[in-house]
């Protein structure tokens, strides 16, 4: 016999009306600027979005890991421009090696770094002549202008380029950084030695100004795959058998 | 022998769709099937791209009764309803959340989350999965089949928006903190053979708690809680569905070596006022027209984050059955973003010894 769908009534369309109104509400409280009485622990600020609006007229530069922020090792930065007008560099990426016993912080040099994604555009200022002159080797004069006009048309950022340490990130004209959660770009060091500890610092000057720092502490972990897929399925499985009755 | 081999092809035919769309598509489905099944549906609040394959089973029949500590045989405990017919689904998901482009701050946070589905019909691999291994170990009768459903194709895509709330906050050094809340709202849509579907939701995720500086760098608790309302429309492989659902679902979850070595392990609760209805098809079991309601489901579900491995399964013995939408497995694999699988098969591919030695 065929049946057919009558469904118990549910208060479907209050609670439709009800989202949308919140909805709209958190809205329109976010867009005037209204907080959150959530506070998240200090311990998540450093972690997940360690957040800096180093002066009310600066934009705001971040320092995030991503989701799993120790596994791999790849870095969000995001920024936020107050106003079109803001330029905003980033350079001295730096990489040290900590945690060493009894031992000082050691400053990994010209360590490359690799660009996973990025979201806007940008360039890479490389302000080291020796590796200009190897991309230009057939210009004597190392003009400013016309060498970042061409090593910032080279090295424009797309996915897979590299840039190191004491190269200056610049966001070039008409990119829009205005957005609250713009993730700009997403890079990892390379070559890390797994278990080792490390801290990534960054000085970001805006309008020509330096403002503070931002660093991170991580240890590079690699993924065990063989150990992740045993655990896996013998979690579901005895999570399956409990739970079967 | 003709199944084995149909079932072969659909083998293939899966792995030569993975191969395919991970050259570019990066995954994990956020709706029918794993949604009606207990999976849990918090959406993802940062940029990130899954694959994975998800394996969910409906049974027609609870297990076989059992007397004086002896099983029967084809002699289960009940029906669950009209739908006369065994479905395991195998599927592929991939998916992709993103920020979306904005130009204003009203426009600002927020994420589309969308994910592609191909997979087929076929009691295998859940059958041997629930009676020779879960049943098997667990001491309990096996759940009998009649008919086994038999799709050769399965598809899906499915999209949701949300938007993640922001505050601005101080820290303890006065400087203002522009930090994510874990408050999200946010509407969806899923197509495909399975079945068809519109909701909004609501919710927050990984609000932390019981978390102490002394403690946190070795283990923390965060709490998560949703609802989100749907209305279904009938798809190729259920075509007599409730029109309207309502899925509440909480969850604790454990997060270790934060630092370190970070594992997370989630166990949430879900309640679902129930897409399937309780109409039968037997003269017997008959039910009128006007008493045919949603069958209300209750699921537990365990989610083991480990690396770039996400394992996810879900059961629904927290509802007191083994039948109808009875469990499911998850197994996605995360990329970062700008990684694709592609890349790193191939990566991997050329590391091989002998590959080494042909270049």
């Amino acid at each position: 016999m065929k049946t057919k769908s009558n469904c118990r009534k549910m208060p479907g369309l209050f609670f439709l009306l009800l989202m949308i109104t919140v909805s709209l509400c958190f809205s329109s409280c976010s867009f005037l600027g209204f907080r959150t009485s959530i506070r998240l622990s200090e311990t998540s600020i450093d972690l997940a979005s360690n957040v800096y609006l180093v002066e009310r007229h600066l934009p705001i530069v971040e320092l995030k890991c991503e989701c799993q922020p120790l596994w791999g090792v790849p870095f969000t930065l995001m920024l936020q421009r107050n106003s079109e007008d803001d330029s905003v560099e980033l350079s001295e990426f730096v990489l040290y090696e900590t945690g060493r016993r009894g031992l000082s912080d050691k400053r990994i040099a010209d360590q490359p770094f690799f660009l996973l994604d990025v979201n806007t555009k940008a360039a890479i200022e490389m302000r080291q002549k020796e590796r200009l002159q190897q991309i230009y080797p057939q210009n004597t004069e190392y003009d400013h202008k016309t060498i970042c006009a061409k090593a910032c048309a080279y090295k424009e950022i797309d996915d897979g380029a590299e840039f190191y340490g004491g190269d200056t990130l610049k966001f070039m004209e008409g990119d829009h950084l205005v957005a609250e959660r713009d993730v700009i770009l997403v890079f990892k060091p390379k070559a890390l030695k797994n278990g080792r500890k490390y801290k990534i610092e960054f000085t970001p000057r805006v309008n020509n100004k330096a403002v503070p720092p931002v660093a991170y502490h991580f240890r590079q972990v690699k993924n065990n795959n063989a150990i992740a897929w045993t655990v896996g399925l013998a979690a579901i499985i005895g999570f399956l058998v409990l739970t079967t009755r | 022998m003709k199944s084995k081999t149909s079932l072969r092809k659909n083998y293939i035919f899966l792995f030569a769709v993975f191969i395919f769309l991970t050259m570019r598509v990066h995954a994990q489905n956020i709706v029918a099937p794993a949604s009606h099944w207990g999976g849990l549906m918090y959406p993802n609040l940062e940029p990130t791209k899954e694959i994975g394959l998800q394996f969910a089973n409906f049974t027609e029949f609870d297990k076989n009764k059992e007397v004086d500590g002896v099983c029967l045989t084809d002699d289960p405990r009940g029906r669950y309803n009209h739908i006369e017919e065994t479905i395991g689904f195998n599927i592929l998901a991939i998916s992709q959340t993103r920020n979306l482009i904005r130009k204003d701050k009203f426009q600002s946070n927020f994420l589309y989350q969308s994910a592609l589905l191909f997979g087929f019909t076929s009691d295998q691999p859940t059958e041997i999965f629930q009676n020779e291994v879960i049943h098997s170990l667990a001491g309990l009768c096996t759940v009998p089949r009649n008919k086994k459903r038999s799709d050769p194709f399965l598809l899906g895509y499915s999209g949701q928006l949300n938007y993640n709330f922001f505050a601005l906050d101080r820290s303890s050094q006065s400087s203002i903190q522009f930090s994510p809340t874990p408050i999200f709202a946010g509407a969806g849509f899923s197509f495909g053979t399975v079945m068809q579907e519109l909701f909004t939701q609501i919710g927050f995720h990984n609000y932390k708690f019981l978390n102490f500086r002394a403690t946190e760098r070795w283990f923390y608790f965060s709490f998560s809680a949703m609802s989100r309302l749907g209305v279904a429309y009938k798809g190729l492989v259920f075509d007599n569905i409730a029109n309207q659902y309502m899925a509440n679902q909480a969850s604790i979850r454990l997060h270790l070596l934060a630092y370190s070595f970070p594992i997370n392990l989630e166990l949430a609760v879900t309640g679902h006022s129930g897409v399937f209805l309780n109409d039968a098809v037997s003269a017997e079991n008959a039910v009128s027209v006007n008493d045919v309601v949603p069958l209300p489901e209750y699921f537990y579900s365990l989610r083991l984050e480990m690396g770039s491995f996400i394992f996810e399964t879900f059961n629904d013995q927290l509802g007191g059955k083994d039948k109808g939408p009875t469990y499911g497995v998850r197994v996605s694999y995360r990329l970062l973003p700008g990684e694709s699988l592609a890349k790193k098969a191939l990566a991997g591919l050329f590391k091989l010894p002998i590959f080494r030695n042909l270049l």
